[in-house]
């Protein structure tokens, strides 16, 4: 009996320090949030462009060689150097996702012409993951070509780098 | 008595630093975190960057409290209540056959797939947080002078 008493009693005092444990968390999740440079907007609008979460917008293969063709467009490489090196779309820059830190100005200074991200093929996250990152930075106009550089290749479009 | 007390200590260590871990590596990313959430199609859309800047936290504080002993009976239950939850998810989300990384260790959605083994893992975590809880009430039952807890037990 004192044993069933005492599992009450520390169920009880349990549920009131894990009550105080989430409050004290979502407190300090909410401030750190709202002072942090990269904080996720909380309250979003169905199509806004804010959300941290929202899919990003695609754009296909004969849109992006349109766009390409009238030098309309920056492209940003998500794979990795060695890939880039090898070939790459013409003028595209080579930016992963975590490292856009150095590269932002850049980005920045070239709002107007629409970005667009790619990696190797549908496969592969990194194109949508840095058009999230970008977003989250305040560059809305950002779209992913989702069939990737092999697409690209593939389709006889021009290309630029050492094979 | 004091072999529990070790147990229990042992016990604190795995799963405050997991906690712990895990919340540091979602506190640096929120937005990789956010994604991790959504990709497991769960949540409503609006729900999803609340969660992924409050929830972090939580986790970071419930470690902090187990590594360091204080509200441990409220923090191992928190920590159950959490790894309830992502076995919920986990299972939902291999059985529709989703195709997507865990976000549990790591943000990045290029890193390894969720599989059976990761609900394992979690069910292993969660069997060490009911035993905190469990051990947590067994040792507030037996006041320190008390040599032989089953003596205390006893009507």
């Amino acid at each position: 009996m004192a044993a069933d008493e005492n599992i009450r009693q520390v169920l009880g005092k349990g549920i009131w320090q894990a009550t105080t444990l989430v409050i004290i968390g979502i407190i300090f999740g909410l401030a750190v949030n709202a002072l942090r440079l990269d904080g996720l907007p909380l309250f979003t609008r169905a199509g806004s462009s804010q959300t941290g979460i929202k899919p990003i917008e695609k754009i296909s293969l004969p849109d992006v060689f349109q766009l390409y063709t009238r030098k309309k467009v920056v492209f940003v490489d998500t794979r990795d150097p060695y890939d880039f090196a090898q070939g790459h779309i013409p003028r595209a820059l080579n930016i992963q996702p975590g490292t856009t830190g150095a590269m932002i100005d850049a980005l920045r200074s070239s709002q107007g012409k629409p970005i667009i991200t790619y990696c190797s093929g549908p496969d592969c996250p990194l194109a949508e993951k840095l058009a999230q990152e970008l977003k989250t930075l305040g560059i809305s106009d950002v779209k992913v070509m989702t069939e990737g550089w092999y697409a690209w290749q593939n389709s006889g479009y021009p290309v630029e780098g050492n094979p | 008595m004091s072999q529990m007390k070790a147990i229990s200590l042992v016990a604190r260590l795995l799963i405050g630093v997991t906690f712990l871990y895990a919340g540091i590596v979602h506190i640096a990313d929120p937005s990789g975190f956010a994604q991790a959430i959504a990709a497991y199609r769960i949540l409503p859309a609006w729900a999803i960057n609340p969660l992924a800047v409050s929830m972090p936290w939580v986790e970071a504080l419930t470690g902090l409290s187990l590594v360091g002993g204080r509200k441990t009976s409220g923090a191992s239950l928190l920590a159950s209540l959490m790894l309830t939850v992502f076995a919920a998810a986990l299972t939902a989300s291999l059985m529709r056959g989703l195709d997507i990384s865990c976000g549990c260790f790591t943000t990045a959605p290029e890193a390894e797939k969720i599989t059976w083994w990761y609900l394992l893992r979690d069910i292993a975590l969660l069997t060490v947080s009911i035993a905190i809880f469990s051990l947590e009430a067994y040792l507030s039952s037996s006041p320190p002078e008390s040599q032989d807890p089953a003596t205390k037990l006893k009507p």
